[in-house]
């Protein structure tokens, strides 16, 4: 009893005094919080920050803990509360801009080397800049929008890749049998590129201060799916959410789905043997005009009030806007499900790693990324009555028209209600 | 009355000891209870942000929640919820009290057995495995149904059928607890007082109106709060089984909380104002329940 009471009081002693034996070598500890996402990416994270730990020539020591996704949330709110909020933190680019409006991040144009600015594609900057100031170094992109489709059982049909909704709705009407779906369309979120490429525009105005989505796009984009459902061609219920519905062709659920491009990390590390069976391609559009899917990922920021700014800085730089090979390690682990936001990190990409010889790779990167466009930043509230107008259409046989309007109605009430014109970031 | 004994020492002592008994509950329910009500009620009258200074909006944090139509929408939903479960539930466990009363004793002890595992089972648990049973794909109702040359019936894509499987497994997992509850009120009725009920003619429906319906509503109010605080505040089952789903037509005002609580859109003074404004729903709709039963004291007294 008294060895284990000893043992347990070194054991005390040794973690409370590990940061003093830390800094007494000359590296000052920088917190990171990092989300749990699949294996091979929290596998990756431990091993660079590792590296970063290990190399004498850096002042700073990572101390990284995973957070459960589903707790993130109200950590961050409780040590937002409590003033332990780490140093720096993953966020999505969706939440980056109000992060920075209500003052909890701080900006990085002075912090990270002018070079790696430079090295950003343009549209990623915009992503990433509030009011002319940049509040992230990027990670990754993700399209939202990618189709996957079963190569094998479109070719036993003689059916091609469909690329507008009519041809849409014929595969999925020849591929309909009674044990399997020819295609889904799950209406959640995701729905984002669905409306800006059909209107051009999102529901709410450019200086938000009223409704737009009572346009032919829109109604054109409610009745493509209304019709679906009708006729059965798409379960009537989703069969799983829409962050996992890669799996349903590798399952042989379905012919045809969307889903993110996160899916073909999902097929390669669940189905790998159904993978030369599955082909990527953009989804389709009213005329066969490029699909606008839109495009989320995770970065690192770094709180308002952290403690080691430069040395978060340091890290993030390091890790993200340095040697375009050790950013390129993560999308290699990623099975090359992820795309990148640099462009010397797209060359080593396409000239040092597989990704040159990977079909999916280049098919999303040829057609899906050019084309892409930042998810929106308004309400959730106004999202959720666009969706409330296709689940009207969808289980209420409301007509698009009807339903749009119900929506307009609930979507300026909210406007007004919320003085929202005023809330627009810069 | 005497007002000698009432100021004895002994009467102090004990008052003393009373006192000192409850003095650790009462430190507990302040810290924990009354101080961060108070705190809620102050943040809700500003848009309180964690790393700005919080400045005062008046009323503006309530005016915002009650023109929300997600909110009213939730509120709509959960008072449908409450309609469902409430009168289903008190009748039945009403009636399998009933039931279990008149049981053997080993029939009636595997029956009480039985009957409470779902109490014990977690609303994560409970919500899987209907999900499982109801599910589109491959749950066992719909390979029934398909097996009876059927289509499948998407269960979580009708606004009706999902807040019936959700109502469904509330009741069911409440369903133990709440019988025991029955049975217990049930069983504390003198015998005597159906004894004598016999002597003067009275028949069996009379016995029940005039005795058991009467000695049992202390019980009734019991249950009927229960239940209506529990289903005001249900928020696991919706949250897990559809998510709020279809169309918000299963979002609870617990979910649009939570949600709001993620969300960037709204500072944390609306979330705090719109906990409080529930907060007076649900003791509303409590105090509506408590009049409709109208409580008793034991025939006994």
């Amino acid at each position: 009893m008294k060895r284990a009471l000893a043992v347990i009081l070194v054991a005390v002693l040794a973690i409370t005094l590990m940061p003093a034996a830390l800094a007494a070598e000359g590296k000052t500890e920088v917190v990171l919080w990092n989300q749990i996402f699949e294996d091979w990416n929290r596998a990756w994270s431990e091993k660079m920050v590792e590296e970063f730990n290990a190399d004498p020539n850096q002042k700073y020591t990572i101390k990284q803990e995973f957070v459960d996704g589903a707790a993130w949330d109200e950590k961050v709110a409780a040590a937002r509360a409590a003033n332990v909020m780490p140093d720096m933190f993953l966020v999505n680019y969706s939440n980056l801009k109000w992060n920075a409006v209500d003052k909890y991040i701080q900006p990085l144009d002075d912090l990270i080397p002018q070079e790696a600015w430079d090295d950003l594609h343009d549209n990623v900057k915009e992503m990433i800049t509030v009011n002319g100031q940049k509040f992230a170094y990027p990670m990754m992109l993700e399209p939202a929008v990618v189709m996957y489709y079963r190569k094998d059982l479109l070719a036993e049909k003689n059916l091609e890749v469909p690329k507008t909704w009519e041809e849409f709705t014929n595969v999925a009407k020849e591929l309909t049998t009674n044990d399997m779906y020819g295609a889904t369309m799950n209406y959640e979120w995701s729905m984002w590129g669905w409306e800006y490429t059909a209107a051009g525009h999102w529901p709410i105005a450019d200086d938000w201060a009223s409704a737009n989505n009572q346009d032919q796009g829109y109604v054109d984009l409610l009745t493509f799916i209304g019709d679906l459902y009708a006729n059965e061609y798409v379960p009537l219920q989703p069969l799983e959410g829409y962050n996992g519905s890669a799996r349903l062709v590798a399952d042989d659920s379905v012919a045809i789905t969307f889903s993110g491009s996160w899916g073909i990390a999902a097929i390669m590390n669940d189905y790998p043997e159904m993978a030369e069976k599955i082909g990527v391609a953009a989804a389709p559009t009213k005329d066969g005009t490029p699909f606008k899917s839109t495009v989320g990922g995770w970065t690192y920021v770094i709180d308002a009030k952290a403690r080691q700014p430069e040395g978060a800085a340091a890290f993030i730089h390091w890790l993200l806007g340095e040697d375009p090979g050790r950013t390129a390690s993560f999308f290699e682990a990623a099975n090359f499900s992820k795309y990148s936001a640099r462009k010397s990190v797209d060359e080593y990409l396409a000239t040092q790693t597989a990704a040159k010889d990977d079909q999916w790779m280049q098919t999303i990167s040829q057609d899906i990324i050019p084309h892409a466009i930042a998810e929106p930043i308004y309400a959730w509230d106004i999202s959720a009555q666009m969706l409330t107008a296709i689940g009207e259409v969808v289980t209420a046989g409301l007509s698009p028209e009807e339903a749009l309007a119900n929506a307009a109605e609930q979507i300026n009430q909210f406007i007004q209600n919320n003085n929202y014109s005023e809330k627009k970031p810069d | 009355m005497s007002t000698k004994g009432y100021h004895s020492p002994t009467r102090r002592m004990d008052l003393r000891t009373g006192y000192l008994m409850v003095i650790p509950s009462l430190v507990a329910l302040f810290i924990f209870v009354y101080v961060p009500l108070f705190m809620a009620l102050q943040k809700s009258f500003t848009n309180w942000n964690f790393y700005s200074a919080s400045e005062p909006v008046g009323f503006r944090n309530f005016e915002l929640v009650l023109q929300n139509q997600l909110f009213r929408k939730s509120i709509v939903n959960i008072l449908w919820f409450v309609l469902m479960i409430i009168p289903a539930q008190m009748l039945l466990t009403f009636l399998f009290a009933h039931a279990l009363k008149g049981m053997s004793k080993h029939l009636g002890a595997f029956a009480k057995t039985a009957v409470y595992v779902p109490t014990v089972i977690s609303g994560i648990v409970a919500s899987v495995i209907f999900l499982f049973i109801f599910n589109y794909q491959g749950g066992i109702i719909n390979y029934l149904v398909r097996q009876m040359g059927m289509k499948r019936i998407a269960f979580f894509a009708d606004p009706w059928l999902a807040r019936g499987i959700i109502a469904l497994t509330s009741m069911w997992m409440g369903f133990g607890s709440l019988s025991l509850i029955m049975y217990a009120g049930l069983m504390n009725i003198p015998v005597s007082y159906y004894e004598a009920a016999e002597v003067d003619g009275a028949n069996t429906r009379q016995k029940f109106l005039r005795i058991t319906i009467p000695s049992m509503k202390n019980v009734f109010i019991l249950v009927a709060i229960s239940l209506t605080t529990g289903t005001l505040q249900m928020f696991d089952l919706p949250y897990l089984m559809t998510g709020g789903n279809p169309v918000n037509n299963t979002l609870t005002p617990m979910m649009y909380i939570y949600n709001n609580f993620k969300s960037a859109d709204y500072s944390m003074g609306y979330t705090v104002a719109a906990a409080l404004l529930m907060m007076i729903v649900i003791g509303t709709l409590s105090s509506f329940v408590f009049r409709l039963i109208r409580s008793e004291k034991s025939q006994d007294e």
